[in-house]
């Protein structure tokens, strides 16, 4: 038998329960590229055609009425073609051109596989958001992460397999958007934050120094009674043990997420002595995400704390807008990288940059864009991608995907490849059907692969 | 005989050009003849089609569409007749039209078409050789016809039918076992006998009790408190133990605990998620409809037929308290759905709300997997995808409704007395405003002279210049100095004449203006053509006219309608809302008549019902508050297409979609509103007289008033012209029957709208609908007979779910019951009893427990006080070490399953020790404590800590913010029907007993009531274990409790003390385990 862990680490015991018979991992289906996903969840949806997709067409025809047909939005102020504010320069050895908007992302493009033809299944938010995390536009199902978890369970006894670091703003949709849905609770992300109480009850509010080891004490005393007499049952014995695991974690979880003994450099380098709040926020998930990597936890997310109180949203002010929240992130994001990459840890780390979906080229009022599901831009770097890559391509707009389309169905197929699990294997019995993160669908790409 | 499959290469007379060919479904012998005929023959474009055309089919297409290898999508390719016929999607290639062709569409990948290939791309070259051809005709020489075998999706209703759950319920006898005495009920037997089979014995019986906790915990979802513990141990007699039992069965706190077991299997939740999280108002009044249902044992085929269609039948059940409508309450649950405010497409924001509807539906009722027939047919169950459209179609011919629960006790004697009243009413006061027209010639004189010197238009003038607020205080010194002046009678007319200009006084304004009557002229305005369905009390139609009436107000008469449909004319609390047929949009705007104060109009596009909220959709909804006519105007050219209709609510101030902490309001006392199709031609009414006075005198003094005359009046009435006495007894007696209406009480419910008959989505998508219709009929699997009934067809599909020949309902039914009583159903997987669910551990008990239940008249607490006094219910939890080993699932009950209480009871029984706990039933729900969430926008205000000490059922189910704590112990997501709960056990849990704030509260309450009720420590600590374990303490816990209190420093902090032995005591597993 496979003892991984579940969740928090009670799998042999949990195992034997019989309605939990589904918590147990279901295992990898072969060797992993990536030990450990960290997915940069970019909330609002960055506008691919001023970040990754440059469109030339959009300068020349800067200011006129588009010459194709518009979709329906979701505001259905639909203003004339929008040239890009920032200028792109190309990057590396593989010369991706990235904007102005991210250099020091830039400087880390031949990592990267940046992927041009991702597509969204909705153009609202909440519908867009739930479907990048769970595959569909419903709420209340699954998520990545919780599939991560119940595929994999986690490497660390005293750390949790799947955990989200959240920098502040709530997706549209709500948090349960990272939750298991139908899953067992075991695989509900733990969710940490930079700041104040880094985990929900992980602190004792016992103010007396070690009244609460005296309390476990005392517990573990009466309890063994009930174990001795009650060796039958795995449900209390598993109950009772949990304890032990919980006062591990108690020890474990501030530990690994205090990153104020981390070295100056590295703090620096994180943007941790940044002048804007937000990159010292994001730098702040950002390591503390490295951290966890170091610790073998498996699945960890990072939302954003947006720019201007607001996410990537920008259905006006897209300069500002777009300008501060790059500001937060670009820093960080790119020492995160170069610092796995120092410590031997990018080639088992996977990192996904992705938001629900991408902006119109043709702008929202003046200076806006709306969303636009038909098209836009994500990457992966480390574990197991082929850096330096471009793969996908929109049209000369940018409003469509045209070459080799991808689905949310087919980024979760490849990062659970990465991780070593067959996304048409892992299934979970419910409603009827033996159900995937994938639904039925999924496509490998090879092309993006080491 | 094998078919054929070769590549041939042919040396082409005319260009040597290489043909590459590719044939099937042909005999060798055949080929060459067919081969040499055709070329031979070739007309040019044949040619075109062999070169160029064949080789790209052969190499892109043909793989998935022909019919050596597969059929996707219904398509072939390999032939004319294929693509002639077209597949799923319809016609693919439209000759002589490439741009009308699908084919096209998707092999340039578009946006919103499939892409064709779907893995590699045609090049440019290729798509425009295609092109080229179909712009030719599409030339195609393959004249092979369609194979006989058309493509099988493998689905054999027959063979699917004969699964086990489809079958009849059988009628069995009890079967013999060797120790009879064991057995209490025959239920028992049934267990003993598959036991004897594997020569295992039942577990010893367990302490009493430790029964009795059981029984408290399963019936009510509290463990025993030592009252109820030493009236437990007082009666000694025989049959103590079924007393108790029924004890619990009559507690109020029985209801709840079984109300949230079916708030689980019905989804039940307050908000809509996704962005806003709104609360859909009067939610919590079907938690507390449940919990009376299973408090009153309200049998199961009458609850299955109130929540199918609760809102149609013939005889409503009546909450003998209130005299409210229970039944009406029912279909509530249908409308558990989660929604967004600005959905791009309204027709796919319906279908995915639909499917959530018929997946609830399809486990709730059948315990099938309905909605796994979305796409196609049932991969494993005799479901076909016209069931799943069926159920779509019943359910868009259902509306969304507010129905007033109060309108019960509303009849038709004081409907009629109130109607009489208001006759009363409207002859006083025409006769009270007809008695005090002497004044009027002289003032009528006044206000023309007035008119016609230059007072007007420098008071038009003057108030023109200003805003609101200066306006209304300008407009107020300039009528005190006319009043002082000129007398109040001349100082309201004179500024009526200068200010309005409402329509159906302008006879009035021309006869000051000119001294004579208006020109009759045409009828006013376009004439609509809305088939108008009012449900709910309040609506009346208008034929002759009416006027809306209101004593309270000092005109009394508020309008005067001439024709069409009014509510709030007699008493604002008799409540209605009025819709039109169904229509389908044009993108031409759409328009109506209505006037009337506190209303709303709404333009509802598939169902939805978040108007207004959103950002393109804010223009569908439009408040009402105007007593002259207006044109309301939706704009529809963003959902042109889509089907359609109105809906007028009378008291439309009231919030439906609240976001936060926001209640609805209340109902207002001044509402009323009114719709027509058309308008009266007002000019009418002034015909007749010569003088303006005569003519008013003549209009106050008939009885027999036309519709414009009645809109006149009323206006007249309305900008208080006309001044009314309320001497009259008339008066003071319809208030008081309007005072003795009970104001509205809602619920969100279900009414009927126009039949519908939905087609198969092919494959599940929306665009993309099957030519065939897909007549409304039951469950293929249970005969699919056809429902004929118009409206919505529920109360047709509700009698299919209780017919006797349907195996299904009874059973699941039952199942539920047995297995929160034994901890595993008969059948594992209560939800489903199809193909992928388990298959029953004992179908002989299963049948006898359904037929029981049914012959018991479906009564769930008759079940249950069989199933807990059973032999079985009171084994021990101790397994035999062999039945152990050999079903560690405990599938065949050798003993009773160790059991965690539910995380509400985990809380409650918490707040319970501690003596927080209210016993108060019933209400709007209490704010979830969500401090310890991240804040965003949609955050409601946080609830107190404790919840108010009310039980967890009373804590508001919102989606985005469901309680932490009882997550943490497999609180369901409230977003799909759950019918089991997973159990988990997680060091989350752990945590959360250790450290969550509500843990450390409560051990200080508890401690704090511990040392008040007890002096000597013994005695509390013997107390301390009656209130958390329902038992005594053992010696060997008093000794350990006497030690913690030491090592908690007693002598220094006696509270901190016992606080700190308090918050052990529920981190002990029995205090949330039942053993």
């Amino acid at each position: 038998m496979h003892r991984g862990s579940m969740g928090f680490g009670s799998l042999a015991l949990a195992g034997l329960l019989e309605q939990q018979a589904q918590a147990a991992p279901q295992g990898r289906n072969f060797q992993p590229k990536a030990k450990s996903v960290i997915f940069l969840y970019m909330d609002g949806g960055v506008s691919h055609v001023d970040s990754f997709d440059p469109k030339p067409l959009l300068a020349k025809e800067n200011g006129q009425k588009p010459k194709f047909e518009v979709e329906a939005t979701v505001f259905n102020n639909n203003g004339n073609i929008l040239k890009s504010p920032w200028e792109f320069k190309n990057y590396g050895e593989s010369g991706i051109p990235v904007s102005d908007l991210f250099p020091h992302i830039g400087s880390c493009a031949d990592d990267l596989a940046v992927i041009r033809s991702m597509t969204a299944f909705s153009a609202n938010h909440p519908s867009a958001n739930y479907s990048l995390h769970s595959g569909q536009i419903l709420a209340g199902r699954p998520s990545m992460g919780a599939w991560a978890s119940y595929g994999l369970g986690s490497e660390n006894q005293d750390l949790p397999g799947y955990v989200v670091i959240h920098g502040g703003q709530v997706p549209s949709g709500g948090m349960p958007m990272t939750g298991s849905g139908f899953l067992p609770a075991a695989h509900q992300p733990s969710v940490l934050h930079p700041k104040g109480v880094v985990l929900r009850n992980i602190n004792a509010l016992e103010k007396k120094v070690g009244l609460q080891e005296d309390k476990l004490a005392l517990l573990r005393e009466i309890e063994s009674k009930l174990t001795e007499r009650r060796s039958d049952s795995d449900l209390i014995n598993a109950a009772v043990k949990n304890y032990e695991m919980a006062y591990r974690m108690q020890m474990a979880v501030p530990e690994v997420t205090d990153v104020s003994k981390e070295p100056d450099h590295i703090k620096k380098m994180y943007g941790l002595e940044a002048s804007y709040n937000n990159t010292r926020t994001y730098g702040a998930q950002c390591l503390m995400a490295r951290r966890l990597v170091e610790k073998g936890v498996g699945f960890i997310e990072l939302t954003i704390n947006g720019g201007n109180g607001d996410r990537w949203d920008q259905h006006g002010g897209l300069r500002d807008g777009h300008q501060k929240n790059a500001l937060a992130v670009d820093q960080p994001i790119g020492a995160l990288i170069k610092d796995l990459k120092q410590r031997g840890l990018l080639d088992s780390t996977l990192i996904v940059f992705a938001g629900e979906f991408g902006r119109t080229p043709f702008a929202q009022g003046r200076d806006g864009r709306d969303h636009n599901p038909q098209g836009f831009s994500i990457w992966m770097a480390g574990g197991g991608i082929k850096g330096g890559t471009i793969y996908g391509a929109t049209d000369e707009y940018g409003y469509h995907a045209i070459e080799n389309k991808l689905t949310v169905h087919d980024l979760h197929a490849n990062m659970l490849h990465l991780m070593g699990v067959d996304h048409t294997k892992q299934t979970f019995r419910y409603g009827g059907r033996d159900v995937r993160l994938t639904d039925v669908h999924g496509e490998i790409i090879p092309e993006i692969m080491a | 005989m094998a078919l054929l499959e070769s590549v041939i290469q042919l040396k082409f007379s005319r260009t040597w050009t290489v043909i590459k060919l590719m044939f099937r479904s042909l005999k060798l012998a055949g080929l060459l003849i067919v081969l040499s005929s055709a070329l031979e023959a070739a007309p040019e474009g044949h040619l075109f089609f062999e070169e160029k055309v064949r080789p790209i089919l052969a190499e892109h297409c043909l793989k998935c569409h022909s019919e050596e290898k597969k059929i996707k999508g219904g398509l072939l390719l390999d032939r004319k007749a294929g693509w002639e016929k077209g597949g799923d999607s319809g016609t693919v290639i439209v000759p002589g039209k490439p741009n009308r062709s699908l084919l096209m569409h998707m092999v340039r990948r578009e946006a919103d078409y499939e892409s064709m290939p779907p893995k590699s791309k045609l090049s440019d070259e290729e798509v425009a050789i295609l092109g080229e051809w179909i712009a030719k005709g599409a030339p195609d020489p393959r004249d092979e016809a369609i194979g006989a075998q058309a493509p099988d999706d493998g689905f054999d209703l027959e063979a699917r039918k004969g699964w086990w759950s489809l079958q009849p319920v059988k009628k069995v006898d009890v079967p013999g076992v060797k120790n009879p005495e064991w057995a209490r009920n025959d239920f028992d037997l049934f267990l003993l006998a598959k036991l004897d089979e594997k020569g295992w014995k039942p577990a010893e019986e367990a302490p009493a009790e430790q029964v009795f906790r059981r029984a408290s915990v399963i019936l009510t979802g509290l463990s025993p408190t030592p009252e109820d513990l030493t009236e437990f141990r007082a009666d000694q007699e025989e049959g103590a133990y079924e007393r108790a039992v029924d004890r619990l069965l009559a507690s109020e706190h029985f209801g709840e605990q079984w109300a949230r077991h079916w708030m689980d299997v019905v989804r039940y939740a307050e908000t809509k998620a996704f962005e806003a999280d709104y609360t859909m108002a009067y939610t919590w009044r079907y938690r507390d409809y449940l919990i009376r249902a299973f408090n009153e044992d309200v049998p199961f085929d009458q609850f299955t037929r109130e929540a199918f269609a609760g809102d149609l039948l013939e005889t409503s059940r009546l909450d003998p308290k209130t005299g409210f409508n229970e039944s009406v309450i029912g279909p509530g649950f249908f409308l558990f759905t989660d929604g967004q405010h600005g959905p791009t497409d309204l027709h796919e924001d319906e279908a995915r709300i639909f499917d959530g509807m018929i997946k609830t539906v399809g486990t709730a009722f059948h315990g099938l997997t309905i909605a796994c027939a979305r796409c196609h047919d049932h991969k494993f169950d005799a479901i076909t995808d016209e069931d799943y459209y069926s159920l779509y179609g019943t359910l868009k011919s259902s509306r969304l409704h507010y129905a007033n629960i109060a309108e019960a006790v509303w009849n038709d004697e004081r409907q009629r007395q109130l109607e009489k009243a208001g006759a009363e009413v409207t002859k006083a006061t025409l006769a009270s405003a007809r008695s005090q027209l002497g004044h009027l010639p002289k003032t009528i004189a006044r206000v023309r002279a007035l008119a016609a010197s230059d007072e007007l238009r420098k008071t038009r003038e003057l108030l023109s210049k200003l805003k609101a607020p200066e306006r209304t205080k300008k407009l107020a010194v300039i009528r005190r100095d006319l009043t002082e002046r000129e007398g109040a009678e001349v100082a309201t007319w004179f500024l009526y004449f200068a200010m309005e200009n409402d329509q159906e006084l302008k006879g009035l304004r021309h006869w000051l203006q000119h001294g004579k009557e208006i020109p009759k002229g045409e009828a006013i305005g376009p004439k609509f053509e809305y088939q108008w369905i009012a449900s709910g009390a309040g609506f009346s139609s208008v034929e002759k006219g009416a006027f809306i009436l209101n004593p309270d107000t000092p005109q009394v008469i508020v309008s005067g309608v001439g024709q069409g449909h009014v509510a709030g004319n007699l008493s604002a609390r008799l409540d209605g809302t009025i819709r039109s047929q169904d229509f389908t949009l044009d993108g031409s705007p759409v328009e109506f008549w209505v006037k009337g104060k506190g209303a709303v109009a709404v333009l509802v596009i598939r169902n939805f019902e978040l108007a207004g909220a959103g950002p393109t959709t804010s223009v569908l909804r439009k408040p009402i508050t105007s007593d002259q006519w207006i044109k309301v105007r939706y704009p529809t050219t963003l959902w042109k297409g889509e089907t359609a209709f109105l809906e007028v609510r009378h008291q439309g101030d009231l919030k439906t979609h609240l976001r936060g902490a926001q209640a609805p309001g209340s109902p207002s006392d001044l509402a009323w509103v009114a719709v027509s199709n058309s308008l009266p031609n007002w000019n009418e009414a002034w015909q007749g007289e010569t003088l303006l006075d005569e003519r008013i005198g003549n209009l106050l003094s008939r009885s027999d008033l036309s519709p414009a005359e009645h809109e006149v009046l009323g206006g007249l009435f309305s900008k208080g012209l006309l001044k009314v006495d309320q001497g009259d007894p008339a008066f003071a007696a319809m208030k008081a029957l309007r005072q003795a209406i009970d104001p509205p009480v809602y619920v969100r419910s279900l009414v009927d709208g126009d039949e519908h008959h939905e087609p198969i989505y092919i494959r599940g998508n929306h665009k993309s609908l099957s030519k065939a219709p897909n007549p409304r009929h039951f469950l293929d699997g249970l005969g699919g007979d056809r429902l004929s009934e118009t409206g919505s067809g529920r109360l047709a599909w509700a009698e299919k779910v209780l017919a006797p020949e349907n195996p299904l309902t009874a059973r699941v039914r039952a199942n539920r019951i047995w297995a929160r009583v034994f901890g595993r159903g008969i059948v594992g997987s209560v939800d489903d009893f199809g193909k992928m669910g388990e298959l029953p551990s004992h179908p002989e008990l299963l049948d006898f427990l359904a037929r029981d239940f049914v012959e018991e008249r479906w009564s769930t607490k008759k079940l249950l006080r069989k199933l807990l006094t059973s032999s079985a219910f009171r084994m021990s939890s101790v397994p035999d070490s062999l039945s152990a080993q050999l079903d560690p699932d405990n599938k065949l009950l050798q003993h009773m399953p160790i059991r965690r209480m539910d995380a509400e009871s985990i809380r409650d029984h918490i707040l319970a020790s501690s003596g927080t706990l209210k016993n108060d039933l019933y209400g709007r729900g209490v704010l979830p404590y969500v401090k310890d969430q991240p804040n965003s926008r949609a955050k409601p205000p946080t609830g107190p800590l404790d919840g108010e000490g009310r039980r967890s059922i009373y804590i508001q189910v919102r989606r985005n913010f469901l309680p932490s704590f009882l997550r943490a112990f497999d609180f369901p997501p409230s977003t799909e029907p759950v019918g089991q709960r997973p159990i988990t056990t997680v060091p989350a849990q752990s945590l959360a007993l250790l450290n969550h704030p509500l843990v450390h509260e409560q051990s200080r309450k508890w401690a704090e009531r511990i040392l008040k009720s007890e002096v000597s420590v013994e005695d509390r600590i013997k107390l301390l274990h009656r209130q958390a374990f329902a038992r005594e303490a053992r010696a060997d816990e008093i000794i350990w409790a006497f030690g913690a209190l030491e090592k908690f420093d007693v002598s220094v902090d006696q509270t901190a003390a016992w606080s700190s032995l308090c918050h052990l005591m529920m981190n002990r597993k029995e205090f949330l385990y039942v053993f």
